[in-house]
């Protein structure tokens, strides 16, 4: 067997083992369950969830803004590593595009999810307002889902050809890679298109991506609310996604590297340079997290002082400590060790970073809700609070579930690590492409 | 004997219990009503008797809904006479329209007596209101440089009542704004410069002038006068902003956000149809 073949038979996509057959069964069980919670608040409606008049964005919207900024830094990785040229980012950046394709997707559906009346999102289309941040959000969201896309497929196009060769004892899977790899032979005419569309996507990519960001946080910061109202929300929405992004990342491709001992081609370098990366983000996000509460708690204007008392000391205190010193501050000083930055340590951390990320988008959206201008009076008292209702938390694990199903099925059939690349990367002759055994 | 005499005594006395004593005793106590009355009269309408009632239940009061009372009026010393009936509403308030008040040689103290009688759940009340008529007489004054509100205040003789204090408001939508409260002088006047421009509808404003006091009850007397700023409309209806409907979106984002969508749109199509173009060459 020649190097090239060795090395498609060690990245080709595999069946799933058992431990793989029990994950899958339990995702598709966690997000029936999902599935089941949401018909029956479609029957039901949302007085099955913990929303009130107050706190009418709640659970479902968190989890939608979470989605969004895990899908940023996974394209915006990817784009910059590929401009850039960094050859140590070839086993990263296909999962990156992959993380970042289910995310944006459970990102589009969260946020029906959140719909009382989704049979009437035709009328957002037939009667949106370009004014409207919503509007925006809405044609962002696809833009960037048809982007990620293509730099998701685009670049596979080689390696769906090789899968075809792989997979012929397979005829019905033979026949499906050859249909996606749209006919690739590898000639200079295919080559030069797909180059060029590469280059075009990964730069198209970045400014999407800094809209997609801004945009979501503008749907915050262009109402008056406190805790919202702050010119600062693009920037900090686009620095807690790098933060979110990076880490998802990590545990990803920790896992995959586990599952399917990829630890030949993601090495530990590849972990110290991510770490060095999330030490980065979660230092700029810092920064912007201060501006964001340093200055409100020094000017002090009374609505202002409330909702911070809560963060800061009151009902909120535990989550936004937990939040900031576990979701930044542990991270800077463990990764800022060498030892901090291999393999399992820098796992642990990036699910930590993970965890805290998603409640940080909570504590952006919820406390705010409960301290509006007017004080909140003559409603009953299950309205002064909120905790996710059984459903919420049904609904959204089943989201999260969905995500991660749809990187398990994406990388059971294609290619984790990009194999011609690879070859090429090490010098392995891909003249005899064709021949696969 | 005797004692069988005594038996049937003591049986007989029980019945009689268990008929008289128990279902009074077991009969509902009826609850003390609380009854405020008060005499309002608007210039210009008919006046009325306000009637409001209330009782206790728990620790807190209640409107006394449903309630019908009598609505008598002393007109001798001792002579009451029935004028009428009134059921307060929901809200434990009812009026009573008096058509018109008896005229005398002097001035006449008038003296209306509301009484709750024979109710199933309350207990017997009454409430009592005097008062002597009078009469407030307003209009504007519209000078070069500044006007003036004035007001007089007569008793049912025409005759001047000095010493009583006089609200002056306007009228808003949600609550009148005060301008003025001041005492009538000897002639029964008062005077009130409007210095302070106030803007009104079309530049009306309604004024509204009031007694409040106890022995003449509540006087009011509400009138037009076009002595406000005019109220300029303001509205953006027709404007392209950014809160207008969408066949009034503001120029620049139709223009500048349409230019990015379809230039990154555009962009997309040509990725898809090099994908094409894969696809087809060899």
């Amino acid at each position: 067997m020649s190097n090239y073949q060795e090395l498609i038979e060690k990245l080709a996509p595999k069946s799933f083992n058992k431990r793989g057959v029990i994950w899958t069964v339990a995702l598709c069980i966690i997000s029936l369950v999902g599935v089941l919670a949401y018909v029956d608040q479609l029957i039901q409606g949302q007085v099955v969830t913990n929303m009130r008049d107050y706190v009418l964005w709640g659970v479902y919207i968190s989890n939608f803004v979470f989605f969004v900024a895990i899908s940023f830094v996974g394209s915006l990785t990817a784009a910059i590593l590929r401009l850039s040229n960094m050859a140590w980012r070839t086993p990263l950046v296909r999962i990156a595009e992959i993380v970042a394709f289910s995310a944006i997707t459970m990102a589009g559906i969260t946020i029906i999810l959140d719909m009382g009346r989704p049979d009437r999102l035709y009328n957002l289309f037939i009667h949106g307002r370009l004014q409207s941040p919503i509007t925006w959000d809405v044609i962002i969201i696809m833009t960037y889902m048809a982007i990620s896309l293509l730099i998701l497929y685009i670049p596979m196009l080689p390696d769906l050809a090789l899968m075809k060769k792989y997979f012929e004892n397979k005829p019905v899977l033979s026949k499906w890679y050859g249909r996606l790899s749209l006919n690739w032979t590898g000639s200079e005419a295919q080559k030069t298109l797909r180059s060029k569309s590469i280059q075009i996507v990964a730069v198209l990519i970045i400014p999407v991506a800094l809209i997609l960001q801004t945009v979501d946080a503008w749907l915050f910061s262009t109402t008056f609310r406190i805790g919202w109202d702050s010119t600062n929300l693009g920037p900090y929405f686009i620095s807690g996604a790098f933060v979110v992004g990076v880490g998802g990342l990590i545990a990803v491709v920790y896992v995959l590297r586990r599952v399917y001992q990829l630890e030949e081609f993601i090495t530990e370098r590849h972990f110290d340079k991510l770490g060095k990366m999330l030490v980065l983000a979660c230092l700029i996000y810092l920064y912007f997290n201060i501006n964001e509460y340093m200055l409100p708690a020094f000017t002090a204007p009374k609505a202002e002082e409330a909702h911070l008392r809560e963060l800061f000391t009151g009902h909120y205190a535990w989550l936004f400590w937990f939040v900031t010193i576990g979701g930044l501050i542990v991270p800077v000083i463990a990764l800022m060790f060498k030892k901090g930055r291999k393999p399992f340590p820098i796992f642990i951390i990036a699910l930590l970073v993970v965890v805290t990320s998603w409640w940080k988008r909570y504590l952006i959206v919820v406390p705010a809700l409960l301290h509006p201008f007017l004080p909140v009076q003559g409603v009953p008292e299950s309205w002064h609070h909120y905790f996710p209702s059984m459903h919420e938390w049904a609904i959204v694990f089943g989201t999260l579930a969905m995500a991660l199903l749809i990187i398990t099925v994406i990388v059971r059939f294609v290619p984790i690590i990009p194999v011609e690349r690879s070859a090429k990367e090490r010098g392995i002759d891909t003249n005899s492409k064709n021949e696969v055994s | 004997m005797m004692s069988k005499k005594l038996y049937i005594l003591r049986k007989v006395a029980l019945c009689l219990m268990a008929l008289f004593i128990l279902p009074s005793t077991y009969a509902k106590k009826k609850d003390k009503i609380k009854v405020s009355v008060d005499y309002v009269k608007v210039m210009g309408q008919e006046s009325k008797i306000k009637v409001e009632a209330k009782y206790k239940e728990g620790k807190t009061y209640v409107p006394a809904t449903n309630v019908a009372m009598n609505v008598y009026e002393m007109v001798a010393e001792d002579s009451l006479v029935l004028v009428g009936d009134l059921t307060t509403d929901d809200q434990g308030k009812a009026e009573f329209v008096l058509a018109a008040l008896r005229q005398g040689d002097t001035l006449l103290e008038y003296e209306f007596y509301v009484k709750v009688e024979d109710n199933a759940q309350f207990k017997d009340a009454k409430k009592k209101v005097k008062f002597f008529d009078c009469n407030l007489k307003t209009e504007v004054l519209e000078t070069d440089t500044l006007d003036y509100l004035l007001a007089e205040l007569t008793d049912g003789n025409g005759n001047p009542i000095k010493g009583q204090k006089i609200k002056v408001e306007v009228d808003r939508l949600f609550a009148p704004i005060e301008l003025k409260e001041t005492k009538t002088d000897r002639k029964g006047k008062i005077e009130v410069a409007l210095e302070d421009p106030l803007p009104g509808p079309n530049g009306n404003l309604v004024f509204i002038v009031s007694l409040d006091a106890r022995n003449y009850g509540t006087v009011v007397s509400k009138f037009e006068a076009p002595v406000g700023t005019v109220v300029v409309d303001k509205s953006t209806f027709d404007e392209r902003t950014m809160w207008s409907p969408p066949n009034k979106t503001p120029i620049f984002l139709l223009i500048f956000p349409n230019l990015v969508i379809l230039g990154i749109w555009i962009v997309i199509f040509i990725l898809v149809r090099n994908l094409v173009l894969i696809n087809k060459s060899k």
